[in-house]
């Protein structure tokens, strides 16, 4: 594995520091973690960036899982120096995605955890192969279920499909150049929109070599309302090939 | 397209509630308290529903300024006091910063065993219940349209503001209803006014919500204010298709002796968790 991109766009110029998406990539070990915190929230940042911290770390979810990973965001805070409206706030908890890709060479797969609605999509060069957890832009809409720090409100993980609706594997070894890009929501549903309506962009996804890049695209799109204005990551992974070889940035 | 601005601390939307504070609002509702008491209930805690959505870590970002129009005996008047009585619509920090009072108050919750428990709860007041005089809504649906006019010309590029108007009925200083369509058609950049109306009755009728015709409604008043009501938009009859109601294309926001908190929870700052009310 190997990352060709890795860059963000906040929602707000005004407030750069108020990104709430994070990304970690452990490309020593194959595993890539994006995570988009929920803008409703108490402190998703801190959230996102915890949840992206442990899958790299833990990428296989257990019962143990989230709850240890809610009892580090609880560490965080003082309950008692909180104002009225802060304790209401981090009673109703913080919200955020988890998009985990983890490598297996031995198998040539690539494992996909889709948590929320961050985007992952698998191309071959620069040919559409297949996007998870979302296959329409349509489904952008949706309210998404996200991981909580409030345990209560994820009881989504302890259903018995969880694992058959959120992980995907895809195969890769027979492909001639796999390409994972990583995207949060309003990226994601700007790409799959476009590729519906006949106009692909994943040449252009492809080709962003610098986060200037990222942002002069996600910026004319917002500008032209052709992209919801949140915050931005685009992640790009290649994958070594059956001989061995990383491919070039196509 | 009308509606898609995002809300965010550039561009705040507005939520202006215009409460009936009349007379009749005195009536006593099936909980045993007046109908102005359970409307004060109701928007304090939609206050506070809406300042804990905004709340982080650094404080209450001013995600929506918020106003409250009060009318009744003393003609139409700003709806809140104190340090929130300079002006009518204050961004939401400054509404966090100045509740009236904090009050205890008994919640009676499930044990957990099949038992009910009372768990002290606090209650912050910003806006204290009335109830004298005639109803002048005219005067109120004006002065609402002064602040609105005002606040669109100094946010054109946000989401515009929702007006959420609260009554028992009937307006004793005019017909309402072609001030309803001039408000309506104040706007921002991205679409016009939106004007829910609320009506609050102590008939005993079953809830109406989110109609797409009048016929059907109780009385006269339910049907004038579903006339007043704008058109839902695509992205609230989505959202409010996903909450359970049976909403139509042709469906208003008005509602009848229904919950107007939910009303607030439609606008969604960011992607919003599906656990979420």
């Amino acid at each position: 594995m190997k990352v060709l991109f890795a860059g963000q766009v906040p929602k707000d110029s005004s407030f750069p520091d108020a990104n709430e998406d994070a990304f970690v990539l452990a490309t020593d070990i194959g595993r890539v973690a994006v995570s988009d915190g929920a803008s409703e929230s108490f402190d998703s940042k801190t959230w996102a960036h915890l949840l992206t911290a442990r899958f790299v770390r833990h990428p296989e979810l257990s019962a143990s899982w989230l709850t240890d990973a809610v009892a580090d965001y609880l560490t965080q805070f003082d309950l008692a120096q909180m104002s009225w409206s802060k304790q209401a706030a981090f009673d109703r908890g913080s919200f955020a995605t988890l998009l985990g890709i983890e490598e297996f060479l031995d198998h040539g797969t690539v494992d996909v955890l889709g948590v929320g609605d961050s985007l992952a999509v698998l191309l071959d060069g620069v040919d559409f192969v297949d996007s998870f957890p979302y296959v329409r832009a349509e489904e952008f809409q949706q309210r998404p279920e996200l991981f909580c720090t409030n345990s209560t409100l994820n009881t989504f993980f302890s259903s018995p499909d969880f694992f058959s609706r959120h992980h995907k594997t895809w195969c890769i070894k027979d492909r001639t150049a796999p390409i994972v890009l990583c995207m949060t929501d309003a990226l994601g549903e700007w790409a799959l929109r476009h590729a519906q309506e006949g106009r692909p962009v994943w040449q252009m996804l492809a080709g962003i070599e610098d986060v200037p890049g990222l942002k002069a695209l996600v910026i004319q799109e917002r500008l032209t309302k052709n992209m919801r204005i949140d915050d931005t990551t685009l992640v790009r992974l290649s994958f070594a090939t059956a001989d061995g070889n990383d491919l070039p940035n196509p | 397209m009308p509606y898609i601005a995002e809300i965010n601390r550039s561009n705040p939307t507005a939520f202006l509630f215009l409460v009936d504070q009349s007379g009749s609002m005195d009536d006593k509702m099936s909980s045993g308290r007046s109908k102005a008491q359970q409307v004060a209930d109701v928007l304090n805690r939609t206050l506070a529903t809406l300042i804990t959505r905004c709340t982080k870590t650094e404080g209450t970002r001013n995600y929506f300024d918020i106003g409250v129009i009060g009318y009744g005996a003393n003609g139409a008047y700003n709806g809140f006091q104190g340090a929130l009585g300079s002006s009518v619509l204050h961004p939401i920090s400054a509404i966090e910063a100045s509740p009236l009072r904090i009050e205890e108050r008994q919640k009676r919750m499930d044990d957990g065993a099949g038992g009910i428990v009372e768990q002290s709860i606090k209650f912050l007041v910003w806006f204290e219940p009335h109830a004298s005089g005639g109803t002048p809504m005219c005067q109120a649906i004006t002065k609402a349209a002064e602040e609105l006019v005002a606040w669109c010309d100094s946010h054109p590029n946000s989401y515009p503001p929702t007006v959420l108007h609260i009554t028992d009925g009937e307006s004793t200083d005019g017909d309402p209803e072609e001030l309803a369509t001039q408000i309506r058609q104040i706007q921002t950049g991205d679409g016009p006014v939106l004007m829910f109306n609320l009506h609050v009755s102590t008939s005993g009728a079953n809830p109406v919500e989110f109609p797409a015709a009048e016929t059907g409604l109780p009385d006269a008043y339910a049907k004038l204010l579903f006339r007043m009501s704008s058109p839902l938009p695509d992205h609230l009859i989505r959202f409010a298709q996903e909450k359970g109601f049976k909403v139509s294309m042709e469906s208003r926001g008005f509602m009848f002796n229904a919950d107007a908190v939910q009303i607030v929870n439609f606008f969604n700052i960011g992607t919003r968790a599906s656990q979420l009310p």
